[in-house]
């Protein structure tokens, strides 16, 4: 009995310390999170019930806003959709690729340094200019795609001028600058024990086989973090689009982030913007919530 | 040499050949926007346009970096630029690490209620808490000064970063953190002294990432810088960007590649620490 | 106790670090840092009625407005990125050499797009922005409570507006209810530059005042031939060919009190239906709807016959030409069917914030950028025409360029026959949805009238939701 309470006393003597510690350590933080993220998040929860403009003046107007966007608002409807699209089409596309490019990158292959620093480039590269670069590539008459489709004596379409191709063009743009996934995914490969794949070797398993039975269940922590990562960055989509097509043609590439800068800073309605970021806002934790469910079934840990 | 180890060995031949096949192709489409970056930037805006499109510019136009170059103060964005990027790395290595370490190493009360607000700030759209934002840099008097850049890096550093120190330092062995302890050493000397060493790759690599990001970034120092003079080297890139559809094409290729040069390099040589530094394996997300 | 306090100095470490760093980062921010106070003091609410008595109290005592008494600081917002931010700077530096009783600072953010928008929304809800910000009747800045009513500044001082600025240049600057919201800086408006050669070779005459773009759908075809990059074309697409859309049939957008909408009518359609006529006979290219390759680019390598070019542009378009050895010159904008030009105007102007500390002197800058400082005016003619009346008559005018009698007097006449950038600003969303239904015809090939059908109802809604129709 005696024991026991002082087995307990000790006990929770550490759980203190443990928790100063933690506090400490995790407080610069924690004065960001509260003043610099919460605030400003409540606030914009508040004005999302409101007809604000810009400098936050309004009125109450109850669920008002969220009826208008989910009911009147034909331009959001087709973002929401395209956004949808965009993930469903991106986030795929780059866990494969990603995946692929950094197991051919494990495979002990001669001058890493340079392939690691070639596949990095584009996301080193990014900006105005090579947004610009990427509408002449995708020009219909001018563009080098086209030249090249045109050596083989095939026309190529108008890329960015049609509603059916346009959004497919925003993503392969933004497949291209995947480096930091690849090279994420390289980590995680590399990371798998060497004597897996000796046993493997031993009972005399080819390659594809090694990838599949290997690489693939052990890598997929390394998935997982790049999934949860590539749906939250592919929701939030704006610079891409907003140069290159301005949400064109016919708002087949409009996103949600752009319809929220739109509303937020063109048109000054802040209320209604801030209600559609919440609303992207809930989407995105859904979605994230889903993958770390569903983490159980395919996630392998080691431990 | 039997014959199954021959024929093992031409298949490693076939296949890495197939590899290095799959990887030169996939670097072309790597490198081809840069290349015609580089290109470009020797071209007139005529040459830049025409058709079919010139690989190698008929007339070496060096007047483009030289033009371009005068279009803004480069000199002293690159200085501001450099004195940004320094601060922000060094404050986002040694915040996040900080950061990490508490979420990693003290299983306190609430400690996975604050994990999953960490990981939930990487989900909010920026645009809409901008406005409260600036507010707040407003009433601070931070506006129009490099502390609204800075802070963030010096409080955390980003969710991102955290993450990633916190899977490298939950890889690390127990007994690290358990000797140190033993031999009477308080949990920060342990930290500094112990772990921050032992976490060296992931601190390249979020030293590099933080770097590629500061001197690339350019919204925010554009939303909260005024003066001129604090301008940074993104921020100059814009004034060779006509919104009226002049751009110099050849201009803005030139500085920009004269300003991508350094980072590549800078990476070039970082590279190797970039990939020792991530630890996804065999750790409980 | 001494562990607490290491770890304390420890977790504060990072801060102190970039307090030591960042008293470079101060001394840097000093000059700008005593203008700070000026803006720091109260809320918005506080300050509001101050600067309306402000205005009004110099409303009443004329001598405010005299350059003599001022004093205090004055700091400027500016936009531009290139040659505009040159000619900004040019005229800004000439204000402040010849103003020392005033502290003057001034910024030029190089951009004129999305950042803006975003900068200057955070700057103005919190009261921060500059003393003076840089605005445009089309673009941002109308119907806003953020900027003062210029109205009774004009009054005290008492001058003629019609006789020291160009005609017609400050009409977008007054919001339905009569408040002036911005005083004049520059506008553009546009000329046909033709290609001499393109017209001689196909032995069409050079169209002369009224032409239509109907007609261009029958004489136009002469230019369109050849394949894929080889294209030739009649008429570049600039990017203000979808903005002289509306009025191309003799339509206008929407009513001049901005009250209802115009989209459904059937010159809209009309005009959606000849610009699709055009495209197809291969007169217009499709392709630079989406701003990849500058539609200047095909006029002065030869590939297009005609080409509306901005004031903002003329320089760059006469110097290419005249490098590709191509002879151009200017000839009239098209009218629409009643005879009239089809032009429109981007203008550029500045606005005094309620939050000024120092609107007399605010006054006194936009005032001599307007009208009362040629020397300003003259830094301004590199980037469009001065509203200053006698500078754009005499000397903007008279700017010549590379080509056989080309110079500025094209834009100076026509001027006065121009429509503001009907979609900008305060009509943006309605600017947006413009946009789609052009798309929508141009590039996916729908019908015209099922189009309109469905869009104009979308932007009437719009018209009846902004503030100034409620």
């Amino acid at each position: 009995m005696s024991s026991m309470s002082k087995k307990k006393k000790k006990m929770s003597g550490i759980q203190k310390r443990n928790n100063i510690n933690f506090y400490l350590y995790i407080s610069p933080w924690l004065l960001f999170f509260i003043v610099l993220t919460v605030y400003p998040m409540l606030k914009s929860l508040s004005l999302a019930f409101t007809d604000s403009d810009f400098s936050g003046k309004g009125n109450f107007i109850g669920l008002n806003n969220f009826i208008q966007a989910f009911t009147v608002d034909v331009q959001f409807k087709a973002a929401f959709r395209n956004t949808i699209c965009y993930v469903l089409m991106y986030v795929p596309l780059s866990l494969i690729l990603s995946f692929f490019l950094g197991w051919l990158l494990s495979r002990k292959v001669k001058l890493l340094g340079f392939w690691r620093t070639v596949f990095y480039m584009p996301y080193i590269t990014s900006g105005v200019a090579v947004t610009i670069l990427w509408g002449w590539i995708f020009n219909g008459t001018y563009g080098i795609i086209n030249y090249v489709l045109s050596l083989f004596g095939i026309t190529g379409p108008n890329w960015l001028g049609d509603k059916r191709l346009a959004l497919g063009c925003i993503v392969v743009m933004c497949l291209w600058s995947l480096g930091n996934q690849i090279l994420i995914m390289l980590a995680g490969i590399q990371d798998i024990p060497d004597s897996y794949y000796e046993s493997a070797q031993i009972d005399g398993a080819s390659t594809i086989r090694q990838v599949f039975a290997i690489t693939l269940p052990l890598s997929t922590p390394t998935i997982f973090f790049n999934l949860v990562i590539g749906v939250i960055s592919a929701f939030q989509l704006f610079n891409q689009p907003y140069i290159l097509t301005n949400g064109g043609p016919v708002d087949s590439t409009l996103t949600v982030a752009m319809v929220i800068f739109r509303n937020a800073f063109q048109y000054g309605k802040m209320g209604y913007a801030s209600c559609i970021a919440w609303c992207l806002f809930i989407v995105i934790m859904i979605f994230t919530g889903i993958i770390n469910a569903s983490q159980k079934k395919w996630v392998f840990y080691d431990n | 040499m039997n014959k199954r180890q021959m024929s093992k060995t031409t298949a490693r031949r076939i296949s890495m050949t197939i590899t290095y096949i799959i990887l030169i192709a996939c670097a072309v489409v790597c490198i081809f926007p840069f290349f015609w970056m580089l290109t470009t930037a020797f071209k007139s805006t005529a040459e830049a346009y025409s058709f079919p499109p010139t690989f190698i510019p008929k007339k070496w136009l060096l007047s483009n970096f030289s033009n371009g170059l005068q279009v803004a103060d480069f000199g002293l964005f690159t200085k501001n630029t450099v004195f940004l990027v320094l601060i922000n790395t060094i404050a986002t290595v040694f915040s996040s690490a900080v950061v990490a370490y508490g979420f990693a190493k003290f299983p306190a009360t609430g400690s996975k209620f604050w994990y999953t607000c960490l990981m939930a700030t990487m989900m909010l759209p920026t645009q809409v808490t901008l406005i409260p934002q600036y507010l707040l840099y407003f009433k601070m008097g931070m506006v129009d000064t490099y502390w609204p850049l800075i802070i963030p890096s010096v409080l955390g550093g980003g969710a991102y970063n955290i993450f990633l120190y916190r899977q490298f330092f939950l890889s690390l062995p127990q007994e690290l953190n358990e000797a140190a302890t033993i031999d009477g050493a308080n949990s920060f000397q342990t930290f500094i002294h112990i772990m921050l060493p032992a976490v060296k790759p992931v601190s390249m690599c979020v030293g590099v990432m933080s770097l590629v990001f500061n001197w690339n970034d350019f919204y925010q120092p554009l939303i909260y810088l005024n003066s001129t003079k604090k301008f940074t080297v993104a921020i100059g890139l814009q004034f060779l960007n006509s919104s009226m559809g002049t751009t110099k094409i050849g201009q803005m290729m030139a500085v920009s590649l004269t300003m991508t040069i350094p980072v590549l390099v800078i990476f070039f040589i970082c590279q190797k620490y970039f990939v020792q530094g991530i630890k996804m394996q065999g750790i409980k997300g | 106790m001494k562990k607490v306090s290491k770890k304390a100095f420890a977790l504060l470490l990072s801060s102190t670090m970039v307090a030591a760093l960042a008293g470079c980062g101060g001394g840097d921010s000093a000059p700008a840092a005593d203008n700070a106070p000026a803006a720091d003091t109260g809320s918005a609410d506080t300050q509001e009625p101050a600067a309306e008595s402000n205005a009004e109290d110099s409303g009443s005592s004329e001598a405010a407005a005299s350059s003599t008494n001022l004093s205090g600081a004055l700091d400027i917002w500016a936009w531009g990125a290139d040659d505009e931010a040159k000619s900004r700077e040019g005229a800004l530096e000439i204000f402040v050499a010849e103003h020392p009783e005033l502290d003057v600072t001034y910024t030029i953010i190089p951009t004129a797009d999305s950042v803006w928008d975003q900068k200057a929304s955070a700057a103005l809800a919190s009261g921060s922005a500059g003393d003076v910000m840089q605005m445009s009747p089309d673009y941002y800045g109308m119907n806003t409570d953020y900027y003062i009513d210029l109205n009774p500044y004009v009054e005290a001082d008492g001058v003629n507006l019609d006789d020291v600025l160009v005609d017609g240049i400050i009409d977008g600057y007054y919001d339905t209810d009569g408040k002036l919201e911005g005083f004049p800086l520059l506008a553009n408006c546009f000329v046909m530059a033709y290609n001499k050669d393109m017209f001689e070779a196909a032995g069409v005459p050079v169209p002369e005042a009224g032409w239509t773009l109907s007609d261009l759908a029958d004489w136009g075809q002469t230019f369109a031939g050849g394949e894929g990059a080889n294209q030739t074309y009649g008429l570049a697409k600039h990017w203000v060919m979808n903005n002289m859309m509306p009025f191309a049939c003799g339509g206008v957008p929407y009513t001049d009190d901005l009250s209802t909408s115009k989209m459904g009518e059937p010159e809209i359609v009309e005009s959606l239906t000849l610009y699709k006529d055009l495209i197809d006979k291969g007169i217009v290219p499709n392709d630079t709807a989406l701003e990849t390759i500058p539609a200047e680019t095909l006029f002065v390598s030869g590939k297009c016959a005609m080409y509306p070019c901005g004031g903002f542009e003329t320089i760059t378009v006469t110097n290419d030409a005249d490098e590709n050895g191509i002879n151009i010159g200017f000839c009239p904008m098209p009218s629409d069917s009643n005879g009239n030009e089809i032009n429109v105007q981007y203008a550029t102007g500045w606005a005094i914030t309620a939050t000024s500390k120092n609107p007399d002197a605010g006054w006194q800058f936009l005032k001599e950028s307007a009208y009362a400082n040629d020397e300003m005016a003259k830094q301004t003619a590199i980037a469009g025409m001065p509203s200053n009346k006698n500078v754009a008559e005499t000397y903007y005018g008279g700017i010549t360029f590379k080509g056989e009698g080309l110079d500025n007097s094209y834009y100076v006449e026509h001027m006065g026959n121009t429509h503001l950038n009907p979609f900008g600003g305060t009509l943006a969303s309605s600017g947006n949805i413009w946009t789609s239904m052009i798309e929508a015809v141009l590039l996916d090939n729908q019908d015209p009238q099922a189009v309109v059908d469905q869009y104009a109802p979308q932007i009437e809604a719009e018209f009846s939701g902004y503030s100034f129709n409620n």
